[in-house]
């Protein structure tokens, strides 16, 4: 969540820079456009910037979490643990966790361990200077994954696991013809290996 | 004699005097200790990852005497190394602080083709999402899983950080002397195995001065129950919790370099190893990963490979260039530890003016669990001096530029 009224914009960024090197695929949600049709189709919420969060804030959060979602917050929301990074407190179905200093770092590093598969969807596997960034994958819509390295040797051996089964997946990179890369059954999950990536190259997948 | 943490076993061990150590009468129970002649070690000059491994390692194997009777319709148990993350530009982790997948799917074809009916590969995956397993680690190295998973009729992957697919750790008593420990408590893959490997990576080691085969059993010991090796190991802050053994004497030395190593050679008499592979193709010097400041990778094009851990372990020492004899107070064990990683008292230990870390090699030779002397041990396939890299010499830039 953003706050666009906040005095700690360069902060704010900095989640989002390290949730996305850490492969954690996110939608902003502005402070002032937070209501529950909003989140509904989110499985967490970092809500950090909430800082304190009002009354009304607290309740749709709490609601969320107690409906199986995770909500990351700060200090503020009350019960920060004295020692230990965070606290993670169970709440219905899902977890709200209390971070007695959110670093970015810190909370980009939880989120993705705090989350599984299923909630991720797309995990990149192998990708130290790559960012992701999957679209698309509704019913009848094939799913795109565009692969971004930004290092300035190539990658080779990124492996994408993606929930749900597909039938074909085609890599199309700057460099030649697109390619039908071979699918893997995991556990009820695809898995498809790009061989190499040198900058830039999408992967669509189809059920 | 007795000196202050020192027994009169310690210091022959630490003299290299250990002849008459090798005498020392086992403890009661424990396993009996041969004195005969030390089993062979294999050492082979391998340029890159890319050639036959299959075929270099049937060859070695051979050369030590054949493992087909001990493998055919057994269960073996690989222990990997893939200490740490991070990579070097240019470099997988599998290169350099990782043992290489070409050489995992190598020896598990080679325990394939020779009739292994279950081989499990074996390692700490580290992670804390929900579900991670092994496999993951894996793929998140670049590892062909599913390569490895084919060069053999069956491959299991096993973390064995927490139960895995056991229902319950299973006791290992220490069947030597033990110095620190006398028993773990492990994941049941390390007892569910009749033929058990340690597949380790010939490294420098921040801590311990070097780490092959030997110190690649430290990740066997499961945080899921031990909690943090820190805390519970290398400094002994913290008793272990109920239901693990607890450590015979909870008042002697902290300091991790006089209490890991020996730690380490107790775990290695709570779970023998019968085959030990040494991954010198490609490596590094300074350290055991890439987060070691002034570590950097090398070629030394090397592999080792034997029946006895301490054997395989001080030839591997020896190619490296170092002494397998060497005490605190020569390479690779005067050693200095990153101030900003380590607690104070570490950094200071009580016994010497100087950072150290005891020769694990030599603490295990005391107990009878193999010879760090190359004098007794029958070195096969390239003669040490031929094959030899000069770890110590590249860390410190005093060799010319190696040829690629």
């Amino acid at each position: 969540m953003l706050d666009p009224a906040s005095t700690r914009q360069a902060l704010a960024d900095e989640y989002l820079n390290l949730a996305a090197r850490r492969q954690v695929p996110y939608r902003l949600v502005a402070r002032s456009g937070l209501n529950a049709a909003a989140v509904a189709k989110f499985r967490a919420l970092v809500a950090t910037e909430l800082d304190p969060p009002s009354a009304a804030e607290r309740k749709l959060l709490q609601e969320f979490a107690e409906n199986g979602g995770l909500v990351i917050t700060g200090p503020s929301w009350g019960g920060a643990p004295k020692t230990e990074p965070f606290a993670e407190v169970l709440a219905g179905k899902g977890r709200v966790v209390v971070y007695k200093n959110p670093d970015p770092e810190a909370v980009a590093r939880d989120v993705k361990e705090l989350l599984s598969d299923d909630d991720l969807g797309v995990v990149p596997f192998n990708v130290p200077s790559v960012i992701t960034c999957a679209s698309g994958g509704g019913p009848g819509h094939p799913l795109l994954v565009q692969l971004l390295n930004y290092f300035d040797h190539p990658v080779e051996a990124i492996t994408l696991r993606v929930a749900g089964k597909f039938g074909s997946a085609r890599l199309e990179t700057p460099e030649g013809a697109a390619v039908d890369l071979p699918l893997r059954d995991a556990e009820g999950r695809t898995e498809v290996t790009v061989p190499k990536l040198l900058l830039w190259g999408a992967v669509s997948m189809e059920q | 004699m007795r000196r202050e943490g020192v027994t009169r076993r310690d210091w022959l061990a630490l003299s290299g005097l250990a002849l008459g150590a090798m005498a020392a009468r086992p403890a009661e129970g424990a396993r009996a200790v041969s004195a005969g002649p030390v089993e062979p070690v294999s050492v082979a000059k391998v340029r890159s990852y890319d050639e036959d491994l299959t075929t270099r390692f049937r060859q070695m194997f051979d050369q030590i005497g054949g493992i087909g009777n001990q493998v055919k319709g057994k269960t073996v148990g690989i222990k990997v190394n893939l200490t740490g993350g991070g990579r070097f530009p240019g470099y997988t982790a599998g290169d350099t602080h990782w043992v290489h997948p070409r050489v995992v799917g190598a020896v598990v074809a080679v325990f394939g083709a020779l009739g292994a009916k279950r081989i499990r590969i074996l390692e700490s995956a580290g992670g804390h999402r929900p579900g991670y397993k092994l496999e993951d680690k894996l793929l998140s190295g670049g590892w062909d899983v599913a390569a490895i998973r084919n060069a053999a009729p069956l491959v299991e992957f096993e973390d064995t950080n927490a139960l895995g697919q056991g229902k319950q750790y299973s006791l290992l008593k220490v069947q030597s002397e033990p110095y620190i420990f006398p028993a773990f408590q492990l994941n049941h893959s390390y007892q569910d195995c009749d033929f058990f490997v340690s597949l380790g990576k010939m490294k420098n080691h921040e801590e311990m001065g070097l780490t092959v085969c030997i110190k690649n059993l430290f990740g066997i010991t499961p945080l899921g129950l031990y909690g943090d090796r820190e805390t519970v190991f290398h400094y002994g802050q913290v008793q272990v919790p109920p239901g693990a053994p607890a450590e015979l004497d909870p008042k002697s030395n902290r300091y991790e370099g006089w209490r890991l190593p020996r730690i380490l050679v107790d775990i290695l008499g709570a779970r023998p190893v019968d085959l030990a592979i040494a991954d010198g193709i490609v490596s590094m010097v300074g350290g055991e990963g890439p987060w070691v400041l002034g570590s950097k990778p090398v070629h030394p094009g090397l592999l080792v490979v034997g029946r006895n851990c301490v054997n395989t372990d001080a030839v591997a020492a020896a190619t490296m260039g170092y002494n397998p004899r060497a005490g605190r107070h020569e390479p690779p064990y005067r050693v200095f530890k990153n101030p900003k990683d380590h607690p104070p008292e570490q950094l200071q230990p009580g016994d010497e003016t100087f950072q150290y870390a005891d020769n694990m090699m030599l603490l295990a030779e005391a107990v009878g669990l193999g010879s760090a002397d190359l004098k007794k041990i029958d070195v096969r396939g390239v003669p040490i001096k031929e094959a030899m890299f000069d770890y110590e010499a590249f860390w410190k830039n005093q060799m010319p530029k190696e040829q690629s």
